[in-house]
């Protein structure tokens, strides 16, 4: 397949801050570092060393620069001004997980060229980036850019029906936890299609709701929207949809989390009409459903609502991009390299329409597809998604891997060799090396594959 | 395998945490180690995260706790005790013994800052009969170690238990013999809880919450039971003490309780917010368990938080710092443990005559009175004319009770060396410092 050279798009960059304001913003909000044992530091990082595991802070709390070590380090907080971009689409690179490791890292970019080895995103933070497609696991198309949500990283952005969050709801270690009746929410962009994921720790039991689409976060009781209502060992979804009749779309017994103190609720939603959409417990499907056209919400609203006064912890929420495709069941048998049965690739239209061919050329904003039926030219704008092989692949841990979180959510794993004040250099079994500008970044992991870790980074189950 | 060995390095990091001196900044910034030095507004740090000792800056200084438990620190109950705690007129309290007195000065000495010759206008009082008792308990600190069953009606946060719910929550404290059993009880609405003390289990047994003393709070008031064990004759509860304090009336919402419990002697003294409200006997063989429980009686509405749980062991001779007023600022004043006091001038004090050394010139009496040490409770002096303001940059909190205003810190190995506004300059060992805050 041919490899295309490829006439960059433009990019309209707006509001990019000048290197004035850059260096102001910084000085009113230094990075902080948190280590293992509690110390925290503010500061500006001067330079990172990998290989010698050390970082070069400058700290007002500190005399002078100071060398800290990173053996301890669990992540560094960055405050950059991410480049606002516009452009004819937007294409996010689902990457493999690693061995045993359920997280996914995701890089966004515009698609400039796609073959049978590489898939080319050409990126505001890191320019050209050529991803190995054999450990890509999924490429979508987006209009607008995708918006995720991953957290809960403390109050900011967050609202409580009650008023006062700090009354209700306390927030450690990427946990909110609650302490009354009242709900907690805050506006995210779900895209057309989402998957939303959270784990759930109670006490006694799991009595609470969790509700999206909201029209209204200040209201526990929204007008519209769908209610997702766990109590005890009964699960129920309800609809209520502006001008539509309400819908009771799931009622199911979940016995398996009477003796559980924790669960991880995922839902998978495909807005549009013929949509399949599905919530799974623990990785087990509990129900779905078709047929309502979900397009119709406006709300953005996603409430998390205790129905009594148990304390009850959410955390990993994560709102993201799903590619519509359910977790196979294990019926199903062994996975399916799709490569193998259709002559070319599987690219599906923002229509509906699944066109399968191997692409030609990519040439401003135009893919040039080549089919049984002849040659075909698809507007990038007007894909969704492009198949890709699923063969067993995993992405191998290594030795000072960090995670990178990007402003807009999502995140991606770099092997560090080096940062400083404006770039992070490091490497990627994906991409090979890479320079990627500081500022894509919100903060950065350390020590992720380090299990001992864990308790300080997360918190432990019974930390309260 | 995996998890117990995780678990293991959890718990040690959580250890290596609260065995570090502490640096809390302003900025929130906050350091774990060993502080090595303090000086020239410089806080030098021991710190695993750094090859070489952080040089911190103490501008923004919060606070810095001295953990304790580094090489050389001695446990807080291995450190010297002293029965006498002098209270400046600035604030500042000092434990120690009166060694001296003249028509000027008080001569005060310290096992950690050497003898101090203070005059007598900056003292405010000295109280008499305050050995620190061994801690046995200071919590909660957090949910672990605490037993609620099943049913999880109480939570942790920030140092206090809370229950919006009818629950128990329990906890074997390990209680000695005799202790001093303090608390700090909040309500949303109304008080509504019960503390068992002396229980066999951290748990209510079959037969409920048997053979206990029941420290019962309610809009009431406070009662004290002795609770039979099951299958006694007669009555279930006893009552102690008893007492109608108004506590919805309290506007903080929130008072300190402590009770002390003898059970050689089986007397029991109840003291709300520093006042005693009653003493009793227990006429029946002491409980003999060694737990606590909370009980919340709220109905679902409205939350009963508890606090600052302190149990000290009681050696029951200890007066604590008994609140009697000072009567005339004009006139010394010498309290003696029956409740009588002696207004006048405190004329002299001679130590070779242990059973009278204190000498109080009173209109009472032609002759001056002298007060054998065992009686003295609290000693007020006159408010003097010309007491000089008392600044200082910093407050050092001692672990043996008390605390100094200070500037121009000077940290070493071995000693503290600093100003105070009123005693000049002090050296100060650091086996006594519990933490040093910014201001006072």
């Amino acid at each position: 397949m041919k490899k295309l050279l490829l006439t960059p798009a433009i990019f309209v960059i707006a509001g990019l801050p000048s290197l004035a304001e850059d260096d102001g913003a910084k000085k009113e909000r230094p990075s902080i570092l948190t280590f293992s044992d509690k110390s925290r530091i503010s500061g500006i990082p001067k330079s990172v060393e990998a290989e010698k595991k050390q970082i070069i802070l400058d700290s007002p709390s500190l005399e002078g620069q100071t060398t800290l070590n990173t053996g301890k380090l669990l992540e560094m907080s960055l405050h950059g001004k991410p480049e606002e971009i516009e452009a004819e689409h937007y294409a996010l690179a689902t990457i493999k997980g690693h061995f045993r490791d359920s997280h996914r890292d995701t890089i966004r970019g515009r698609l400039t060229d796609l073959d049978d080895k590489t898939i080319t995103l050409e990126t505001w933070y890191a320019g050209k980036l050529i991803l190995r497609r054999s450990l890509v696991h999924s490429l979508d198309i987006f209009n607008q850019s995708p918006s995720f949500y991953n957290g809960p990283d403390g109050p900011e952005g967050w609202v409580s029906a009650g008023g006062d969050i700090d009354k209700y709801w306390t927030f450690k270690n990427r946990t909110m936890i609650s302490k009354a009746r009242s709900g907690i929410a805050r506006e995210v962009e779900i895209p057309d299609k989402a998957k939303i994921s959270f784990t759930a720790n109670w006490k006694s039991s799991p009595y609470f709701r969790l509700l999206f689409f909201s029209d209204d976060g200040s209201d526990d009781y929204p007008g519209t929207g769908y209610s997702l209502n766990v109590q005890r060992t009964y699960m129920s979804v309800y609809r209520n949809a502006p001008n539509d009749r309400n819908n009771d779309i799931i009622s199911e017994s979940i016995r398996n989390l009477l003796e559980a103190e924790t669960a991880e609720f995922t839902i998978y939603l495909d807005r549009s009409k013929d949509g399949t959409n599905a919530i799974y417990i623990d990785d087990k499907e509990i129900g779905n459903w078709t047929g309502v056209d979900d397009t119709k919400f406006k709300g953005k609203w996603i409430h998390f609502v205790p129905q009594n006064t148990s304390p009850i912890k959410f955390s990993g929420i994560s709102v993201a991009q799903w590619d519509g495709i359910l977790p196979a069941k294990p019926e199903e048998g062994e996975e399916v390299d799709t490569e193998d049965q259709l002559e070319g690739q599987e690219i599906r239209l923002a229509n509906g329409d699944v066109v399968i061919g191997t692409v030609k050329s990519i040439d401003e904003g135009q893919v040039s597809l080549s089919t049984s039926f002849g040659d075909v030219g698809v507007p990038i704008k007007l894909m969704r998604s492009v198949a890709l092989s699923n063969k067993i692949d995993e992405v191998r841990m290594e030795t000072n891997d960090v995670r990178c979180w990007f402003h807009e959510g999502g995140y991606i794993t770099v092997k560090l060799k080096s940062l400083d004040e404006k770039t992070l250099k490091g490497y990627s079994q994906v991409w090979g090396d890479a320079e990627f500008d500081i500022n894509a970044f919100s903060r950065i992991e350390f020590n992720i594959w380090r299990p001992e870790l864990d308790t300080a980074r997360y918190g432990s189950s019974s930390d309260w | 395998m995996r998890t117990s060995l995780i678990a293991g390095l959890t718990m040690a990091s959580l250890t290596a945490t609260r065995a570090n001196d502490q640096v809390s900044l302003k900025n929130g910034d906050l350091f774990f180690g060993k502080v090595i030095a303090l000086t020239g507004g410089l806080i030098e740090l021991q710190t695993p995260h750094s090859e070489s000792p952080l040089k911190i800056v103490n501008e923004d200084l919060i606070r810095l706790s001295f953990s304790g438990a580094n090489a050389k620190s001695k446990a807080t109950e291995e450190l010297p005790k002293n029965s006498q705690k002098l209270f400046l007129r600035n604030g500042d309290s000092i434990p120690g013994e009166v060694v001296g007195l003249t028509s000027t000065h008080l001569s005060f000495q310290t096992w950690f800052t050497g003898l101090l010759e203070i005059p007598r206008e900056q003292i405010d009082s000295v109280f008499f009969g305050v050995t620190p008792q061994r801690n046995v308990f200071r919590g909660p600190v957090g949910i672990e170690g605490w037993s609620q069953g099943n049913n999880g009606r109480w939570r942790y946060e920030d140092g206090t238990l809370t229950s919006r719910d009818k629950g128990f929550i329990g906890r074997d404290l390990q209680l000695p013999k005799n202790f001093i059993f303090s608390t700090e009880i909040g309500w949303e609405s109304s008080p509504n809880i019960r503390i068992h003390l002396c229980t066999e289990d951290p748990e209510p047994q079959d037969d409920g919450t048997s053979n206990s003393y029941l420290l019962n709070m309610n809009s009431g008031g406070i009662q004290v039971k002795r609770v039979m064990p099951a299958g006694a004759r007669g009555p279930k509860f006893q009552t102690l003490i008893t007492s109608s304090q108004n506590l919805q009336n309290m506007s903080s919402k929130s008072c300190q309780i402590e009770l002390r419990v003898d059970r050689t002697t089986k007397i029991l003294q109840l003291y709300l917010d520093g006042e005693k409200l009653g003493q009793g006997v227990d006429p029946t063989e002491s409980p003999e368990g060694s737990s606590l429980l909370l009980e919340s009686l709220s109905s679902g509405s409205s939350d009963n938080n508890v606090s600052k749980i302190m149990v000290h062991e009681w050696d029951t001779t200890t007066q604590f710092l008994r609140r009697e007023p000072r009567a005339e600022d004009e006139l010394d004043t010498l309290s003696v443990d029956d409740g009588d006091r002696f207004s006048g001038e405190i004329i002299s004090y001679d130590p070779t005559l242990p059973t009278k050394p204190f000498t109080v010139k009173t209109p009472l009496s032609p002759d001056p009175i002298t007060i054998p040490l065992e009686n003295c409770a609290v000693m007020y002096f006159t408010t003097g004319e010309n007491t000089r303001k008392s600044t200082g940059q910093y407050t050092l909190a001692l672990r043996t009770g008390g605390k100094l205003t200070l500037s121009g810190i000077q940290l070493g190995a071995e000693k503290l060396k600093a100003n105070h506004p009123w005693l000049g300059k002090l050296q100060i060992d650091r086996l006594v410092m519990q933490s040093i805050s910014k201001g006072k």
